[in-house]
């Protein structure tokens, strides 16, 4: 699937000039996110990059209605509002697996939290499980797994509803560089096998390229859109293809967007 | 631990066969243990037989240390001819039913006030302020409400056991996975569900090592209110002996005391390793 099929697609979640003000302690106001807007089309694979405390992980919560708005509208699928709670799966920085549950469990729990059919869930649970590489695991808990292993039971339980958008806020953040590259090949493929709507935060210029329809790059916070990038690379991309000259390009012209705030700062 | 509950709670390993270097390493540890055992027995009958030979020769007084055989003595006395049974009796019912109460009250407040923040945050300072207290001087006043019979006592281990407990519940209903709330949050999670499947689960360490706390407490609890005149209890079988200066005696007591503690607490620990399955296997795995 390349850019200009998803292009196609109706748009699932947009947010127009979306802000957002937060109050610091000593009272003075702290803007976070400014009139950010975008559209995520169905089945579309969305990353959006930029530097670290830009405002990410606040912007992802106000699309899901979460965190509200100080100003602007997010609606989703034309009825209003944020994307509610059960039409979205998350992976967060932490695997955030609990301790006290083994992997199968752990991947079900979302559907124990939504209150739908367990029994009915097994089976997909154990589908994904065989996914990520772990249908010998299921009845580990999660401390006797390794940091990758947890990342994909993570993966695993934010697909297990069969949300409709996946939301993944720097999910491989903790993990060292050859794990994260496995992962995000595995996640490629899920997003292959599964066709879901992603966005997907990450501080990677390579991941974003690797794994994106669009690249949308943030400013320093408050996070303003400075570019919005279409990748016209055909899938599955392998590893290899970050050498490609049409992929090199994009990410010096992406590292080149996010080293300006700096610039201006020595300037 | 002893070597054969490390094998009891050593999780099974399909895709890690045991190698022999492995297994060699748990038998060397096995064997350890053992020899460690070893030397804490011989300690203690060491010091025994000092006591018993400083009784003989008179070393020390025996007014102030007894000769061990004549506190085994006194024990088998009041055994056979039944007098403790009964106080036994009433100094456990006291302390376990206090207990039950009082951990159990414990609990269910802190869970209301880590659920409800503003609870938490109006009632808190109490909590404070009662903790500073030593909370055993409230026994006299207690005593005085409820009379010297088991409601009392009851009452006195109540107020002992509940501090401890709740401090440390509402520090273990406390959220300490960030991302975890988040995820419960973004699947609309129910202050129930995130009470029953985070908070509590979360909880149960912090829980059990107040329930521990609480239970020595409830032994104290239980043996003050019976000084404080009590016609029954093993407190009250030490303020008598102590008239009669039955040194023997009272060592008796004492043993019988540490006695109902271990096994109280080992009964506790047996409650905890069923509650925790996880944590066994997380103590097992740290071994490796």
């Amino acid at each position: 699937m390349s850019g200009t099929v998803a292009a196609t697609r109706p748009v699932a979640l947009s947010a127009r000039a979306v802000s957002k003000t937060y109050e610091s302690s000593d009272g003075s106001p702290v803007h976070v996110v400014d009139e950010f807007s975008g559209d995520l089309r169905g089945g579309e694979f969305v990353s959006l990059v930029g530097p670290s405390g830009c405002g990410k992980t606040t912007l992802l919560r106000m699309l899901t209605g979460l965190v509200s708005c100080t100003s602007g509208t997010v609606e989703y699928r034309e009825r209003g509002g944020g994307v509610p709670p059960g039409e979205y799966g998350m992976a967060f920085q932490t695997p955030a697996l609990l301790p006290w549950l083994r992997v199968l469990p752990n991947v079900l729990l979302p559907v124990e939290l939504l209150r739908r059919d367990r029994r009915a869930a097994l089976e997909r649970a154990r589908t994904l499980l065989r996914l990520v590489g772990l249908q010998d695991f299921e009845r580990r808990y999660p401390h006797e797994l390794s940091g990758g292993m947890q990342s994909r039971v993570a993966l695993a339980r934010a697909l297990i509803h069969d949300p409709d958008v996946l939301f993944m806020d720097e999910p491989f953040a903790a993990l060292d560089a050859l794990t994260r590259d496995d992962l995000a090949l595995e996640l490629q493929r899920l997003h292959m096998h599964e066709h879901k709507t992603v966005l997907f935060v990450t501080h990677s210029i390579a991941e974003a390229l690797l794994l994106s329809d669009r690249v949308v790059v943030l400013s320093h916070r408050p996070a303003r859109v400075l570019a919005d990038i279409a990748v016209d690379l055909p899938r599955p991309r392998s590893l290899d293809d970050q050498s490609l000259p049409a992929f090199v390009q994009l990410e010096q012209r992406i590292r080149g967007l996010l080293r300006r705030p700096h610039d201006e700062v020595q300037s | 631990m002893t070597g054969r509950e490390q094998t009891v709670s050593a999780p099974p390993r399909p895709t890690r066969p045991t190698t022999p270097q492995r297994t060699r390493r748990r038998r060397r540890g096995t064997a350890l243990t053992w020899v460690y055992a070893g030397i804490t027995v011989v300690v203690g009958v060491l010091v025994l037989l000092l006591a018993e030979l400083s009784a003989h020769h008179e070393w020390i007084d025996t007014v102030i240390v007894p000769a061990p055989t004549s506190v085994w003595t006194a024990l088998v006395n009041g055994f056979s001819t039944g007098l403790y049974w009964a106080q036994i009796g009433s100094t456990v019912e006291a302390a376990v039913i206090g207990f039950a109460i009082s951990s159990a009250g414990a609990v269910l407040i802190a869970a209301v006030m880590s659920t409800f923040d503003p609870v938490r945050r109006i009632f808190f300072p109490y909590v404070i302020a009662f903790q500073t207290v030593p909370i055993i001087a409230v026994a006299p006043i207690v005593i005085l409400w409820l009379g010297f019979g088991q409601p009392g006592k009851i009452a006195v281990v109540v107020v002992v056991v509940f501090f401890p407990v709740l401090i440390n519940a509402l520090h273990g209903f406390e959220l300490r996975d960030r991302d975890a709330l988040r995820l419960f949050e973004s699947l609309g999670a129910s202050r129930m569900q995130l009470f029953l499947r985070l908070r509590l689960p979360g909880a149960l360490p912090f829980l059990f090592a107040g329930l521990r706390i609480g239970l020595q407490f409830s032994l104290i609890g239980a043996v003050v209110a019976e000084f404080l005149g009590s016609q029954n209890g093993l407190g009250f079988v030490l303020m008598t002996q102590k008239a009669a200066f039955d040194v023997p005696g009272e060592f008796a007591v004492l043993v019988i005391l540490m006695i109902i503690g271990l096994a109280l607490n080992g009964l506790l620990g047996l409650i905890e390793r069923v509650a925790m399955p996880w944590s066994a296997r997380l103590r097992a795995g740290d071994r490796e």
